[in-house]
């Protein structure tokens, strides 16, 4: 490696992973020899149908599940567990019900070191701003909207101050229109924090809306390719340039499934 | 105010037909005894302090019964939960023990114990420990897998994760083994009073055995009533107001 090429945040080495068959049997392979590597500041798109492995990719990253072969390695370090700088969001809504939502976020900075109650409380409400819920922090998690629940783990998220973001399909769940609201929020906030973002998604649209990178996944759990997105931030659902490249990674997709199927 | 006419309604309805069922003369009083006899037979040992006494004797019975169940409840709940070694072992003797009806532990207890007040809280900590202990078990079992991941990505672990998530969020549901082992202490004990005879200090169950060897069954109804009563109270007044706590905080039904 040159001395000006700069180390990547993240190494994904040869990384398979099987899980038993339900019926016993052969296991079912979900990744097959993935490799990727991810630079500070990167936010990159995990794109795939359901079933390719992108959850089972970054449950891996976020040291949740262990690799049966290859690494995963964060800032040159081999990844043995779950760690706070490897901050995953889920896909299903994950907030804690017995705490309000300021107490969701205050939870997450329990575990770094040297902060009053006092200042995590405030740190918390810091989060919350940036994500447009100061005024919610005393509601409970059933009390809020799907979209202000996904801001709210949002917060959370970011309140480990991780060096990357994991984020399992954030927005799935979501109508349209609040979605929308949310795309230009998380462009904002990842311009703002500069933290590094992978996420996983199936929207084509979305991953060209928010990424610098897609890359592109096939069952069993194979990297088929990627695809730079060369556009300005902030970006719209609805811009022209960015509907004709999704159009072309939708058509990549599309072929790269009937060659799995042939 | 409202929600409690219909109640009241009803009592009175009840009362009323068994009023005039006794008046009739259809039963024999020392069959069934009318509810104006049964209320003077409460006035009197309301007066007399004899209710009084027997209620504390009753009740400091089943607090202490039902905290060591509970106690030891959770311990062993928590042990089935995190060892297969427990469930294997612990697991099944709670399984066949939760089936045996605690009246069944008096002889023994009597035999161990004497007529003491030990013997007493034995058999209502039998009657209880089982059932709670599994309860508590299947709570933490429902605990959903995915708090757990979401608190361990942010950095909690070993007794972190039990205090500060796997304990909270079972809560609701420990509540409700709590309320069921409540309620086979409160059944234990009154099997227990009625066997066990401690000679200074005579609890509800044992007014209300009086009241079958004396024949006088208007002693037993107004016990049985007091006894309803005591169980509404507590549902009222110790386990609905947790309820809709978590109700109200959770979302929960």
């Amino acid at each position: 490696m040159s001395a000006i090429t700069p180390s990547p945040v993240l190494e994904l080495d040869a990384l398979r992973k099987a899980f038993p068959a339900p019926g016993g049997g052969a296991p079912v392979s979900a990744l097959s020899g993935v490799s990727l590597r991810v630079f500070a500041g990167e936010y990159v798109s995990l794109l795939g149908e359901s079933g390719c492995g992108k959850s089972t990719l970054l449950a891996l990253i976020a040291g949740l599940l262990p690799p049966d072969g290859g690494r995963v390695i964060c800032e040159g370090r081999e990844v043995s567990g779950p760690d706070r700088h490897r901050m995953l969001m889920f896909q299903a809504d994950a907030l804690f019900p017995w705490l309000d939502v300021l107490g969701n976020v205050v939870y997450s900075l329990k575990f770094s070191s040297g902060l009053s109650r006092k200042e995590r409380e405030e740190r918390a409400l810091e989060f919350l701003t940036l994500v447009g819920l100061a005024d919610f922090r005393r509601a409970r998690a059933h009390e809020l909207s799907g979209g202000m629940r996904q801001r709210a783990a949002l917060a959370r998220a970011l309140a480990a101050d991780p060096r990357i973001l994991l984020m399992d399909e954030p927005f799935s769940a979501l109508d349209a229109m609040t979605r929308e609201r949310l795309y230009a929020d998380v462009q904002r906030i990842w311009r703002e924090t500069g933290k590094t973002i992978i996420m996983v998604t199936h929207n084509v649209r979305e991953a060209v809306c928010l990424s610098t990178r897609v890359v592109l996944m096939k069952p069993p759990g194979a990297l088929t390719g990627e695809e730079t997105v060369d556009l300005p931030y902030p970006r719209q659902m609805n811009d022209v340039a960015l509907a004709v490249l999704a159009g072309k990674i939708h058509d990549r997709l599309r072929f790269s499934a009937k060659e799995a199927e042939a | 105010m409202r929600q409690s006419v219909l109640p009241c309604l009803l009592a009175a309805l009840v009362l009323g037909i068994w009023q005039g069922f006794t008046a009739s003369g259809w039963a024999s009083p020392i069959l069934l005894p009318s509810p104006l006899l049964t209320a003077r037979w409460l006035y009197e040992a309301v007066r007399d302090g004899l209710l009084a006494d027997a209620l504390l004797v009753t009740l400091r019975r089943l607090l202490t019964g039902f905290a060591l169940g509970l106690a030891g409840g959770l311990v062993l709940g928590v042990s089935l939960r995190v060892s297969a070694l427990a469930r294997r072992t612990l697991g099944l003797a709670a399984l066949g023990l939760q089936t045996l009806p605690s009246v069944c532990w008096v002889p023994l207890a009597i035999l161990w114990f004497g007529q003491t007040e030990a013997a007493m809280i034995f058999v209502v900590v039998m009657g209880s420990l089982w059932a709670v202990s599994l309860a508590v078990k299947s709570a933490l079992e429902a605990v959903p897998p995915i708090y757990i991941q979401a608190a361990r990505v942010m950095g909690a672990s070993g007794r972190q994760l039990w205090a500060g998530v796997v304990l909270p969020a079972a809560l609701p549901q420990i509540l409700a083994g709590a309320k069921l082992g409540w309620a086979f202490a409160w059944r234990s004990l009154m099997a227990a009073e009625i066997y066990v005879v401690v000679m200074d200090r005579f609890g509800l169950g044992q007014v209300l055995h009086f009241g079958r060897e004396l024949n006088a069954m208007e002693q037993v109804l107004g016990v049985m009533l007091v006894i309803v009563l005591v169980g509404v109270l507590t549902d009222y007044c110790l386990f609905r107001p947790a309820e809709n706590f978590f109700r109200r905080t959770r979302g929960l039904g």
